[in-house]
């Protein structure tokens, strides 16, 4: 059970009481908890890591390499696996640039027509650069990714398009526009049956604060996500990479910190996660993060999950029935998470949002950063609901409220 | 509230100039990167006069991106292509009456945007 007046950890809600804050795939509000850590690291912690030979120096390191452990931990990756990145694009952009420039003309890149552009345009650079090919996991109606069917040489099911010249697997665990959660474990088992060498990488943006997440049994070589949407601090990521193919690949970034000897011509890196994280890192961003887990799991990932389900089934109901109303994603409540997408028939999603705002209710409207995904399934823009444990059925009923007066100013 | 006023949400559902031209001699589609929204916009010019005579345009946009649409298209007609760039976001906005907020530039100044381009392009193929 999550206690009822959960929204007084959050101090956003003491200063703004009526705010109904419904847009935490966006990114989520921060508990007092992790604003502290990060004011008190930079009162009581400040200088820099991995140099100073004083006191403050040690403290300060450890408290970035606890950190590095909590979240390995949260993951069930080991700390050399962690690097920590400014978020889930840098981690992406990171896999991307240092894996995938070893590819070859003809390779084989393995995306779907749902991801968010972090998790396209990096390979879209890759692509052009290598001469490697994308191929894409169509859809079925209910945006479902298809596993089965045939390739049409672009697109198709995961089946059709896995081939000898697959060498990437990248998609995101949950969409955040359809709100499906993608069965990864069953995509990731399939693509390594079939060939253990195909890298598979997950975008967890949408996924980590919402769904327990372990590395190991999901199969994922790279897992990237950003602290700033699982209630930590903006600017700190994270990118796990298996240990094996850490030690294979190429520096992203060069310079301080990631270097064991440089010479004038060349040199040495230091092995695992180090080699990755070049210059002064974001450790107050390291510590808030660190924090933003403990506190999730003080709560626990199965009460957040059960509580967001029930959330999510009370907005179903009445918005499944609204008029004029167009839900994307799949309809089966057991496949999505708490975030929902709409289609509001004759008005703009971005009217909708402005008219839900003067309602004092925060969504998110337009493309979602998902461009040729919603060419795909026909829809200009959309309006985006996504729930965080916080909220409440409070929240639920007075965006509908605000709902109400899009139909009564447009009265179609 | 300030966006929907009564009038401009009646200019909405009615919006002038929506539509398309047979015989245009500037056509353009420009792209609102906040929103994916699209536009289309189609100019026919005079032939000796080089001003004016129509203007189209189609696009599912807000009810900024449609009214702001409609009245600069209204302000083109009987203009030449220089007096047409001369034409502002206040001047549009002298007449809708809203406040423009960072989120919503893009959406106000679209077909402005597009607009300027097509006449861009047209003046270089002469
Ligand atoms: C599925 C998905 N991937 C990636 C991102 C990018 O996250 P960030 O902007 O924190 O890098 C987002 C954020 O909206 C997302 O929803």
């Amino acid at each position: 059970m999550i206690k009822t007046n959960i929204k007084d950890d959050f101090p956003i809600f003491k200063n703004y009481p009526d705010l109904v804050y419904l847009d935490n795939a966006a990114t989520t509000q921060k508990p007092r908890g992790v604003i502290e850590a990060v004011s008190n690291y930079y009162q009581k912690f400040n200088s820099n890591v991995h140099r100073g030979l004083y006191q403050l120096a040690e403290e300060s390191t450890r408290i970035y390499e606890d950190s590095r452990k909590t979240v390995a931990a949260f993951i069930g990756a080991d700390q050399e696996e962690i690097i920590f990145t400014r978020n889930t694009t840098e981690g992406l952009n990171l896999v991307a640039y240092s894996l995938g420039l070893n590819l070859k003309k003809g390779d084989e890149i393995i995306l779907s027509l749902a991801e968010h552009h972090s998790n396209l345009v990096p390979w879209q650079i890759i692509a052009q650069k290598t001469g490697a090919v994308l191929k894409f996991i169509d859809l079925n109606e209910d945006g479902e990714l298809d596993l089965n069917s045939s390739s049409d040489g672009q697109k198709g099911g995961l089946k059709g398009l896995l081939s000898v010249k697959t060498k990437i697997v990248s998609l995101a665990y949950i969409s955040n526009v359809l709100g499906n959660i993608n069965p990864l474990k069953e995509i990731f088992k399939t693509v390594k049956k079939f060939n253990s060498q195909i890298i598979c990488i997950v975008d967890a943006a949408q996924s980590v604060a919402h769904l327990p997440l372990n590395v190991k049994s999901l199969q994922a070589d790279f897992v990237a996500f950003s602290g700033h949407k699982m209630y930590g601090p903006m600017g700190i990521g994270v990118l796990y990479g298996k240990k094996e193919i850490l030690e294979k690949m190429e520096p992203f970034l060069g310079g301080g910190d990631m270097i064991a000897a440089v010479y004038l011509n060349h040199s040495e890196y230091k092995q695992g996660a180090a080699k990755f994280e070049a210059g002064t890192p974001n450790v107050a961003g390291a510590l808030g993060l660190g924090e933003a887990i403990r506190y999730l799991q003080a709560i626990g990932m199965e009460n957040i999950e059960a509580k967001e389900k029930e959330l999510t089934a009370y907005l179903w109901e009445r918005l499944e029935n609204f008029p004029n109303i167009k839900i994307l994603g799949t309809k089966d409540l057991a496949k999505r998470s708490s975030l929902v997408a709409f289609e509001y028939k004759h008005v703009h999603a971005h009217d909708v949002g402005a008219i839900l705002s003067s309602s004092n209710v925060a969504v998110r409207a337009g493309h979602h950063c998902a461009m040729p995904l919603h060419k795909n399934i026909g829809v200009q823009a959309s309006t985006r609901i996504s729930l965080s444990f916080y909220n409440m059925h409070k929240d639920i009923d007075q965006f509908f409220i605000g709902l109400q007066k899009v139909g009564k100013i447009f009265a179609f | 509230m300030d966006f929907y006023k009564p009038d401009l949400v009646k200019l909405f559902k009615n919006p002038h100039n929506f539509g398309t031209l047979e015989d245009a001699d500037i056509e353009i589609v420009e792209t609102n990167a906040t929103c994916g929204d699209e536009i289309k916009m189609q100019i026919k010019l005079d032939k000796k006069t080089k001003k004016v005579v129509d203007v189209k345009y189609v696009c599912f946009g807000c009810l900024v991106c449609i009214t702001s649409s409609s009245v600069f298209t209204d302000m083109m007609k009987g203009k030449t292509l220089a007096e047409v760039k001369k034409i502002t976001l206040e001047d549009i906005n002298k007449v809708l009456q809203i406040p423009i907020t960072s989120a919503k530039l893009n959406c106000i100044s679209l077909s402005m945007k597009a607009v300027n381009k097509g006449i861009s392009q047209y003046e270089q193929k002469k």
